[in-house]
């Protein structure tokens, strides 16, 4: 075995998300162009660009709510752009997606929301639903809005319970679709806290799309920054301030 | 005309994906429940209704054409006849084109574009199964049983509207409308209207899962849900009443 392939398994081992030369176009749209991003285990990655810069697409892609047009992602050792929807759904079992309008489902209260996952891919009785319920809202901070349907809360705790329902089934990747957009700071803190706990204390594999440069390094071990579909840095915050890079510099510039 | 095609492959597509869904387990029963109540129950105040309206409508046209042959004591087994035959089943199917076909095209259509399908789709969940399988199922089971009700309904406004005219007892009246009518006139004319339920859940459920252009396209969606169902169900009904006639006769 050469030392490339030796290397090679033991990132399988090791990384939770292992993407490759991904790229996607929509039309004659080139959105996302030979990405490559790894996050290991109990790692929180933040992902940054300009709106438009294709994060949301990158996230639906590794999920596969969308199809990339080549290039590899292998989520927990699964080549995902292989796998027919039976296969997906394994896989996804095992993921949490924190959409960036929360996505909560309109006709369900906060508990059906959260329950969701548990509904469908559990054998839980009632009653430990609601307390394996209760303990993901207690986490996100919610455990007052139970009974509450989508249209009473604000968007901050929309997010929260957003939160809640991706975590229900202890995924072991989790994708955050700007979890912090549009909240008060304070909240937004909570968030960010909560983020960092649970790559600190459950080791999941955190992916974070996020316009906020100061959550950016609060929560992240490495962020990527993207720009007109490729990857204008990557590596830890502390490094992307000394990037000589012209669109890094102006990012950071304007950010602050 | 290659988006059409290309929006019919789509479609053909969709209704295989439906029907291996409907066979297949997982079943989502607690949803099939609530969407049988959500358009059934819910519809059945408006098909009285429009049955009502038609029940005295044939009535009136019934009467002022016999009454020029002298052959009045035939308006009950008009009346009858036309109901069960057509106007009961296509009144019906109409109807619920209208307020169940805008009524899916629309929740599923800002399901879409509030990204809520997506969100059942990263839950490992098919929404195929879930929100369609649901409610193409609850429009099949449901219309006949509508149709039931808009027939029963447009039967007795005839007889109330003929009465007032002139009086025959309820029981003569369904003696005589009856007495020419059979079970092979019954059974097709009412049961097609599943096939009906399938075309109004189907268009439904795809052009609402398709939407894009955020609130704009959710009411486009509405929109197209209806005017194709409606299309639809009414060319359907002419190769069914055809068929039907083929076979009994
Ligand atoms: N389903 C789609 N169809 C066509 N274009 C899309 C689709 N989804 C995203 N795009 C385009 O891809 C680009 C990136 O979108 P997105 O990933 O949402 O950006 P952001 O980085 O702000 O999350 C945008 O120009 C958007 O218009
Ligand atoms: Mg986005």
């Amino acid at each position: 075995m050469d030392k490339t392939s030796a290397v090679e398994q033991r990132n399988d081992e090791r990384n939770a998300v292992e993407v490759r030369a991904l790229s996607k176009s929509f039309d004659s749209q080139k959105v996302l162009d030979r990405i490559d991003l790894d996050v290991k285990k109990g790692e929180t990655v933040a992902v940054l660009g300009r709106s438009g810069a294709g994060k949301s697409v990158l996230l639906k892609l590794l999920i596969g709510l969308q199809r990339a047009d080549s290039g590899s992602i292998r989520i927990l050792g699964h080549e995902m752009t292989a796998l027919r929807t039976s296969g997906l759904n394994r896989v996804r079992k095992r993921m949490g997606f924190s959409f960036q309008y929360s996505a909560l489902f309109d006709s369900l209260d906060v508990e059906r929301n959260v329950a969701f996952p548990l509904d469908h891919h559990t054998k839980l009785s009632t009653a430990e639903k609601r307390q394996k319920v209760l303990e993901l809202l207690r986490t996100v901070g919610m455990e007052g809005s139970i009974e509450k349907l989508p249209a009473q809360l604000s968007g901050g705790m929309r997010k929260r319970v957003g939160i809640a329902r991706a975590l229900a089934l202890d995924p072991e990747v989790m994708l955050f679709d700007e979890p912090t957009a549009g909240l008060d700071p304070i909240t937004a803190h909570g968030i960010d806290t909560l983020i960092r706990r649970l790559g600190q204390e459950r080791n999941i594999a955190s992916i974070v799309v996020t316009h906020d440069l100061r959550s950016a390094g609060l929560i992240s071990d490495r962020v990527m920054l993207l720009n007109e579909g490729r990857v204008s840095f990557e590596g830890p915050f502390e490094e992307l301030e000394r990037s000589s890079d012209p669109f890094v510099q102006q990012f950071l510039a304007l950010s602050s | 005309m290659v988006g059409f095609l290309r929006w019919f492959g789509e479609l053909t597509f969709f209704v295989l994906n439906v029907f291996r869904a409907t066979i297949t387990p997982p079943f989502h029963f607690g949803e099939l429940l609530r969407q049988m109540y959500e358009i059934g129950v819910r519809s059945l105040p408006l098909v009285v209704l429009a049955g009502a309206a038609i029940g005295v409508v044939l009535s009136l046209h019934s009467r002022d054409s016999l009454v020029r042959f002298g052959a009045t004591s035939l308006v009950p087994v008009l009346i009858v006849m036309s109901v069960i035959k057509e106007t009961g089943p296509i009144i019906t199917a109409l109807i619920v084109s209208g307020r169940v076909g805008a009524g899916i095209g629309a929740e599923l259509g800002s399901m879409r574009v509030t990204e809520q399908i997506d969100a059942i789709e990263a839950s490992a969940v098919d929404p195929v199964r879930l929100l369609a399988v649901t409610r193409v199922t609850a429009c099949i089971l449901m219309l006949p049983l509508l149709t039931i009700f808009a027939n029963f309904s447009a039967i007795v406004m005839g007889w109330i509207a003929n009465t007032v005219v002139d009086y025959i007892s309820f029981t003569r009246y369904i003696d005589s409308g009856f007495r020419v009518v059979n079970f092979s006139d019954l059974l097709p004319s009412t049961f097609r209207t599943a096939a009906f339920g399938a075309i109004i859940g189907v268009i439904g459920c795809f052009q609402g899962m398709r939407t894009k252009g955020g609130t704009e396209g959710v009411g486009r969606s509405a929109t197209s849900s209806v005017v194709l169902s409606s299309l639809f169900v009414i060319i359907a009904d002419v190769l069914l009443v055809r068929i039907i006639q083929i076979i009994w006769g």
